[in-house]
């Protein structure tokens, strides 16, 4: 018996902003679009809304269908399995690098003295975890904790202003490099990372009750976490500088360091660890539920039982991806994004879309000329 | 079923790394394979083959488990009447 769950439209929204804040608040983005960064986060966020409809459009040609089944649906299931498990290894692959990410942090900013592999570890029992649990669980979890992240967002901005550290001329001067450098940031790094990453969402929007809102609901959930990250952005920049946004691993982190009330209210690296940490679990448990769906469609039984042995898989490669973590941030920057990220995120969803549409369109014509 | 799927991710993720990795240091697949498996290997690494271990005993365990269920469900030669 199939079990079938559910996801509100809410949840929906909730797992959109987790999902999309995710490793994206913890290494920072737009680098090298330097001050004006938060522009080049805006205005990837309205591409980003683009792309989300472009998902949504692709799941409305067979409602109720996921992404593997759609694949299915235009391909045939040969193809359907091969392109499967390329979806399933990219998801994997990526939920091990937002792991590693997280891990990164947390090894070099708040736990120095305990190995990078059994932070990972407990990453993953607890991912494993949520996931033996289901897709309902999940989405909870992000609707609970949603509120925190937006409370501790305003606590640090206000902390940070009050103590003195927002310097609005640190952003100035506008444009100073002209459009090139953003137009270069936005396409394609901000395209594959973090807006493509919604590609995922292909294979759990149809779980939503009221898919006909899904669409709507994901463009939205995208605004809102493009404006917070790009507000987080613009915070750091203005905090730090670009300088000091260049050279920190963390910037975000860095930056809430810097509060200082009354040398009396300090230290409250919490608040942006709880953001991470929630980003991070929530991104982790969506790219693991929507590979483990794959393995469900490849193997046509319930994915609960591979589970705990593939997330034990991950967690070794987590480790085993890179070295180091200059290594990690090459990989992700200069190999991941422009082949593997452009070609999963756009490449096949394109090719999938112009098929699944031209086959229900036949299938359309074809039920026409026979009702006639 | 687990066990395969277990191996089979493995592999996946494997050659995805063993690309990248590849790419990025200019090495041979052999080369670029050993220094996965055996450079800096201190005692953090081996939680994380410790925990790759138990993961592979338990995809057995569960495959025992779901063939013994399924044969189990299904009634043999001796129970018809």
């Amino acid at each position: 018996m199939k079990l079938q769950e559910n996801v509100s439209v809410i949840q929906l929204l909730a797992l959109v902003i987790n999902f999309q804040i995710g490793s994206s608040i913890v290494v920072g983005l737009a680098g090298q679009a330097k001050q004006d960064a938060w522009i080049a986060v805006l205005i990837a966020t309205v591409v980003g809304v683009g792309v989300a409809y472009f998902y949504y459009k692709l799941l409305s040609f067979c409602p109720g269908k996921n992404l593997y089944e759609i694949l299915e649906f235009s391909f045939g299931r040969i193809i359907a399995v091969g392109v499967s498990l390329l979806f399933i290894g990219f998801f994997f692959y990526i939920a091990a690098r937002v792991s590693r990410d997280f891990a990164e942090m947390m090894t070099s900013a708040i736990l120095p003295n305990t190995p990078i592999e059994a932070i990972n570890l407990l990453l993953m029992l607890l991912v494993a975890y949520i996931l033996y649990l289901g897709l309902e669980p999940l989405a909870r979890t992000a609707e609970i904790f949603s509120p925190y992240i937006v409370i501790f967002f305003g606590l640090l901005t206000l902390l940070l202003w009050v103590s003195g550290d927002i310097s609005i001329r640190q952003v100035q001067p506008v444009l100073a490099y002209g459009w090139a450098p953003i137009a270069k940031t936005v396409f394609p790094d901000l395209m594959s990372f973090p807006f493509g990453e919604l590609v995922v969402f292909t294979a759990i929007m149809c779980y939503t009750t009221k898919f006909r809102y899904a669409g709507k609901v994901a463009m939205v959930g995208v605004g809102i976490a493009g404006l917070l990250v790009g507000f987080s952005t613009a915070m750091q920049i203005m905090v730090l500088g670009v300088d000091s946004v260049a050279r920190s691993n963390f910037p975000l982190l860095s930056a809430a360091r810097e509060v200082s009330v009354a040398q009396f209210i300090e230290r409250i690296d919490a608040f942006v660890v709880f953001i991470m940490m929630l980003g991070i679990v929530i991104k982790c448990s969506v790219y693991m539920f929507a590979a483990f769906k794959g393995i469900e469609y490849v193997f046509k039984m319930p994915y609960r039982p591979f589970v705990f042995p593939i997330t034990m898989v991950i967690s070794l490669f987590t480790v085993m991806i890179a070295f180091n973590f200059a290594e990690h941030i090459d990989e992700g920057l200069n190999y991941t994004i422009p082949y593997f990220n452009a070609t999963m995120e756009y490449a096949v969803p394109l090719i999938l879309f112009v098929v699944t549409y031209i086959k229900v369109r036949k299938q359309r014509k074809k039920k026409g000329a026979e009702k006639a | 079923m687990v066990t395969f799927c277990f191996f089979l991710i493995f592999t996946l993720l494997l050659v995805i790394t063993t690309i990248f990795d590849m790419m990025i240091y200019k090495q041979t697949i052999l080369k670029t394979l050993h220094s996965l498996f055996f450079s800096y290997v201190g005692a953090g690494r081996y939680i994380a083959y410790m925990s790759a271990g138990v993961g592979l005993i338990c995809s057995i365990i569960i495959d025992y488990r779901l063939r013994t269920n399924k044969k189990a469900k299904k009634p043999s030669q001796t129970d018809l009447p």
